[in-house]
């Protein structure tokens, strides 16, 4: 009995140590990880591009002229289908887990995000904390571009996102917010915009001529660059319009999501000369006024800003010139502000989250109206203060001899 | 006989404060979003109150009849017969609620971890090693649960904080909004949930201290409601309602999103695996007393006997439910019912003791 008993134990214990691991286990060697995933339409369905990392080559202290990840798509009529379709081409299976961006395409966005997203939310291995982008053009581009400095692009694209210090001209958007806007009434989808360029978008663009001349006709090479500037609108699910860099930081000043960036003004002294502020801290408050049939949003934005450049002589360090200087770069700021205003109001879609805040201020209100199309003819205020420190470790600008009084 | 007065006050406060906030809290957010939107914590609150009134009548009624479970002294209160259904139904329902903890925990490793492992596996493995925790007495589990509780606690705290940077206010609002008749069946809904506290008409005769177990049970549910407010409007500060209403397990999600500073993220594993010791807590806890329970009902000395029917019973009725969508179902039940159990119980016993002086007397001897 005792024996039986434990022998009984053993095989209980043994049972119990290598059966629960087993149903699904993810051997390293048999999985590939995917780090991005595109998303284009096509005439019957969608086609995803995966960006699957190879760890070998990784590891291998750059493992000589072999890019260390591996574009590779899949078609089918829904996302899941396109994704296992993959499953045909690559002898792993790809884990997503460790996804780090998703690269909505053009065409998809104009047709909408939420048959695209259900799954991407679904998924076991795939984390809300994801970050997406929309793609100008399509995501597969994107995707098989080659940056240089980070051997996986869709790390390159995670950084760019993440790049805090950086101009706070597109926004910052995971999955889990994406889901929450577009679930929530009162406020719509905002996503920052990618685009991939043969050379920077502010060089003359001669040199894509003579590219296009009949000796590269054969091949296309890969972008070089990715940028990461502007952002893509929408209303419900569907994309509507792009928005330019000054708009989008416009947008941003009212989501107080402006964390870094330059303005640059006149020196209030001396009107020839620009002056480059650097923002610090942005905060935002929005405060619907509805009582009484009034129909007044006020927009609180508050700013800090460093004096970080002085291209003029004149140093702007009195009580008067900083009060001046404030005045400047608030209507600098709320010059960006109207524009996102406008643009928004435009085509009718609420980027701002004002629904919101009158969904939970006035809920009786709410109920009443529609609003969609109340918001365009809302009476948008602006107020912007901002406070300019002078920091750095020179006090005084630049100043030749011949201009000095003393 | 099991052997008395082993436990000590302390180990009574994890063994709460984990059935309070360990498996049922993963569908407590969904069920509440449903109900009462975005006041679910107020009612939470409310609902947290009354449960802490009912508890002080369970320890008022408990500490008259030392040494003796529910199920021994509810015959002496209110009479044979109405005492044995009272028992009965108690029995049957940590039966219920052990099955239930099961199945859940099961359900949510399946979708978020062993999508290909068959139920039966987990299950099978779980309650093979409650089988063995069990046959060694309730001291065990405690002090498992001593050790294990801190941890796990702070776990999930972590979990809330490194969630924090998602979070947003303005997803709590409204507030007091929705529908009285929402807003009442909600309150229902949070008496059950927190209504697990009757197990401890089950535990007093096995602390040893239990002149303190007012204060410490008291303890326990104050921050047991503490951390199911906050996981509450945690979950629906990050997600919102009806993303929290759209999600299986808002709970795991939240895990999920975990990121502390700029490279500690990705820790779900470890929060799964901190659940399966809650599981094991829970489902511990909740056997053992449907055990004990079924021991005392029907008289029999030795309750190491009874373990296997009642385990196997137990197997059984985590595994019958089809899949997910009916299990929540099922739960449903406990939500909309449970209240009978939870309140209007410990409410009869009270009322009975305070008519019987008697009676009461008579337990002393």
């Amino acid at each position: 009995m005792a024996t039986g008993k434990k022998v009984f134990s053993c095989l209980i214990i043994g049972i119990l140590f290598f059966f629960p691991g087993c149903w699904d286990r993810k051997e390293i060697n048999r999985i590939g990880f995917a780090v991005g995933l595109g998303i284009d339409k096509d005439s019957e369905g969608y086609q995803i591009t995966t960006q699957m990392a190879l760890p070998s080559l990784l590891e291998g202290g750059g493992g000589g002229e072999e890019a260390p990840v591996w574009v590779v798509g899949g078609k089918g009529r829904t996302i899941f289908e396109a994704i296992r379709d993959v499953n045909t081409r690559s002898a792993r299976r790809p884990f997503w887990g460790h996804l780090n961006v998703i690269v909505i395409g053009e065409e998809v966005a104009k047709n909408g995000l939420i048959p695209v997203l259900d799954l991407l939310s679904r998924g076991q291995e795939l984390r809300r904390s994801n970050y997406v982008v929309v793609a100008k053009g399509k995501a597969r581009d994107i995707l098989e571009a080659e940056p240089k400095l980070e051997s996986i692009n869709a790390i390159f694209i995670s950084n760019l996102i993440e790049n805090r210090t950086g101009q706070s001209i597109a926004p910052v958007v995971t999955l889990n917010d994406l889901l929450i806007s577009l679930s929530t009434a009162g406020i719509e989808s905002v996503l920052p915009k990618i685009q991939a360029l043969d050379q920077e978008s502010f060089l003359p663009p001669q040199k894509k001529e003579e590219k296009a001349g009949p000796k590269d006709e054969g091949e296309e090479k890969p972008k070089q660059i990715l940028e990461l500037r502007g952002a893509g609108i929408f209303k419900k699910d569907k994309f509507v319009t792009w928005m330019d860099e000054e708009t989008t930081r416009g947008y941003l000043w009212v989501k107080g999501q402006v964390k870094g960036g330059i303005i640059v003004i006149k020196n209030p002294a001396e009107s020839d000369r620009d002056l480059s502020l650097e923002i610090k801290r942005n905060k935002s408050f929005i405060f619907p006024r509805l009582e009484n049939g009034k129909n007044e949003i006020l927009m609180k934005v508050v700013a800090s800003l460093n004096l970080v450049e002085n291209t003029g002589i004149v140093s702007v360090e009195t009580e008067e010139l900083i009060q001046d200087l404030n005045q400047k770069a608030s209507e600098s700021i709320k010059k960006e502000i109207n524009k996102a205003i406008k643009v928004a109001q435009e085509f009718e879609t609420d980027i701002f989250g004002i629904g919101e805040k009158v969904r939970t201020q006035y809920p009786e209100l709410w109920e009443q109206m529609e609003w969609s199309q109340v918001f365009p003819g809302m009476d948008i205020k602006v107020e912007v203060e901002t406070v300019t420190q002078e920091a750095a470790m020179t006090l005084r600008p630049i100043m030749p001899p011949t201009q000095r009084r003393k | 006989m099991i052997k008395r007065g082993t436990i000590s006050p302390r180990q009574v406060f994890f063994i709460l404060t984990m059935l309070l906030t360990g498996i049922y809290i993963l569908i407590l957010p969904r069920h509440m979003v449903f109900l009462t939107g975005t006041d679910g914590w107020l009612v939470l609150i409310g609902g947290g109150f009354v449960s802490g009134v009912i508890l002080i009548l369970i320890n008022k009624v408990s500490i008259k009849f030392p040494g003796k479970t529910v199920i021994e002294f509810a015959p002496l209160v209110v009479g044979r017969l109405l005492g044995k259904i009272i028992g009965g139904i108690l029995a049957i329902y940590f039966t219920l609620l052990a099955a239930g903890s099961l199945r859940i925990f099961t359900e949510m490793l399946k979708s978020a971890l062993l999508a290909e492992t068959p139920r039966w596996i987990v299950v099978v493995g779980l309650v093979g090693l409650i089988i063995w925790i069990i046959q060694n007495g309730l001291e065990d589990i405690a002090r498992f649960t001593e050790l294990l509780a801190p941890i796990i606690l702070l776990l999930l705290i972590g979990a809330l904080i490194g969630d924090i940077r998602y979070m947003e206010v303005i997803r709590l609002k409204p507030i007091l909004k929705t529908e009285p008749i929402s807003l009442l069946e909600g309150f229902i809904s949070t008496l059950s949930y927190f209504g697990v506290i009757i197990i401890l008409l089950m535990l007093y005769p096995y602390v040893n201290a239990p002149e303190k177990l007012t204060k410490t049970s008291l303890g326990a549910l104050l921050f047991a409601i503490v951390i199911t407010v906050a996981v509450f409007a945690g979950t629906v500060a990050t997600f919102g309602i009806y993303e929290t209403g759209r999600m299986a397990w808002p709970v795991i999600e939240l895990v999920k999103m975990v990121r502390i500073g700029e490279f500690l993220e990705r820790m779900e594993s470890l929060f799964l695996a901190v659940w399966l010791s809650i599981a094991f807590i829970n489902v511990s806890v909740l056997s053992f007393c449907s055990i004990s329970g079924w021991t005392q009902l029907i008289n029999i000395k030795n309750y190491q006997k009874l373990t296997y029917p009642v385990m196997f019973l137990l197997l059984g009725m985590s595994l019958w439910p089809k899949d997910l969508l009916a299990v929540l179902g099922l739960y449903r039940i406990n939500f909309t019912y449970g209240l009978f159990i939870s309140l209007a119980i410990p409410l009869l016993l009270f009322v009975f003791t305070l008519f019987s002086k008697g009676g009461s007397e008579n337990g002393h001897r």
